[in-house]
């Protein structure tokens, strides 16, 4: 299965899909005006992955912007996720915020609360 | 399917002779972007990222230019979204006026809304206006958990996150300019005031 990486710009995320090792990563800001079609590669890939996923799938998502359209595309993504994660490959999400940014870290304990995932919350400490 | 024709003649400069009223009602705040015209996404995101940048310089805590900086892509994609849009640009004209007084950042926007969409918008935001913080909080996650996306692409939450950025209560007003649209004024404020 191919990998999947769509470089950020100014209004949306860095991305890294990886099946073989099982890596998901999104990372940076996520305000498209259009977020249904920025992650529609994003929910196809996973659809594949769901029949290619590897025993663990590690996803890392550090975002520090998102408005909210793409809330619930980052919401529809990890519902795919949820249904790998329900047989197919162990999903272990890492939601990384910045240090004192309480709305992101509670974006994170949102997600956590609709989904059956295990999430970790991550810290990131500046300087 | 029966065709409704909106009076919408003559918006644009209407809205401008209101931008200009609004500006200068302001003698007391530090204009710091202000934008007249038709919005488009690039448009949004270049007002975003200039009072980002504006804020930076002047050494405001990171969680203000956060919140800040969400309200203004909210508001702005909101007005994309949801306002009148009619065949000829001309009538498209909405403004935003980003500008500080007392520590207080703030954000006007203005935009052309139909009068017959009024009645949901107020149910909408006058509900989100008597929330509290946490049942804002509760409000965002029914809304979020549902997960749906509007065929115009909005999710439901843009005026509960302007409410939940914004550290005082919303002000909107709404003024009628003929039987078929309206102008739509929101404000939001970010208080960057931390005590010594």
């Amino acid at each position: 299965m191919e990998q999947l990486e769509i470089e950020g710009s100014a209004k949306t995320p860095d991305i890294k899909l990886n099946a073989e090792a099982g890596n998901i990563e999104i990372k940076g800001r996520s305000i498209p005006e259009n977020s249904v079609a920025f992650y529609k590669p994003v929910i196809d890939w996973l659809s594949e992955y769901e029949n290619n996923s590897p025993d663990q799938t590690t996803v890392n998502i550090q975002l520090e912007y998102f408005n909210t359209s793409s809330s619930k595309c980052i919401l529809d993504l990890l519902k795919k996720l949820e249904g790998i994660n329900n047989g197919k490959s162990n999903v272990h999400i890492n939601w990384h915020y910045e240090e004192d940014d309480e709305d992101m870290l509670e974006a994170g304990e949102d997600y956590e609360a609709i989904l059956n995932l295990p999430f970790k919350m991550i810290e990131i400490k500046e300087g | 399917m029966s065709q409704i024709t909106l009076n919408t003649q003559h918006t644009a400069p209407l809205l401008s002779s209101f931008y200009n009223e609004s500006i200068s009602l302001k003698k007391d705040h530090d204009i710091i972007l202000a934008f007249e015209g038709v919005l488009d996404d690039h448009k949004v995101e270049e007002f975003a990222s200039t009072v980002e940048n504006e804020m930076k310089r002047s050494n405001v805590t990171k969680k203000y230019i956060k919140n800040y900086f969400s309200i203004v892509i909210e508001a702005l994609q909101n007005i994309r979204i949801h306002s009148y849009k009619s065949v000829d640009s001309y009538c498209n004209h909405s403004f935003a006026i980003a500008s500080l007084k007392d520590h207080q950042y703030y954000l006007e926007t203005c935009n052309i809304i139909e009068n017959r969409k009024i009645k949901k918008f107020r149910e909408k935001i006058d509900k989100v206006l008597s929330l509290s913080t946490s049942e804002l909080k509760s409000y965002y996650f029914s809304i979020l958990s549902e997960g749906k996306i509007s065929d115009k692409g909005g999710a439901g939450l843009g005026i509960i996150t302007l409410a939940l950025k914004s550290n005082e209560k919303l002000k909107y007003s709404i003024k009628e300019i003929n039987d078929s649209i309206s102008l739509l004024t929101i404000i939001s404020k970010v208080n960057t005031y931390q005590s010594p």
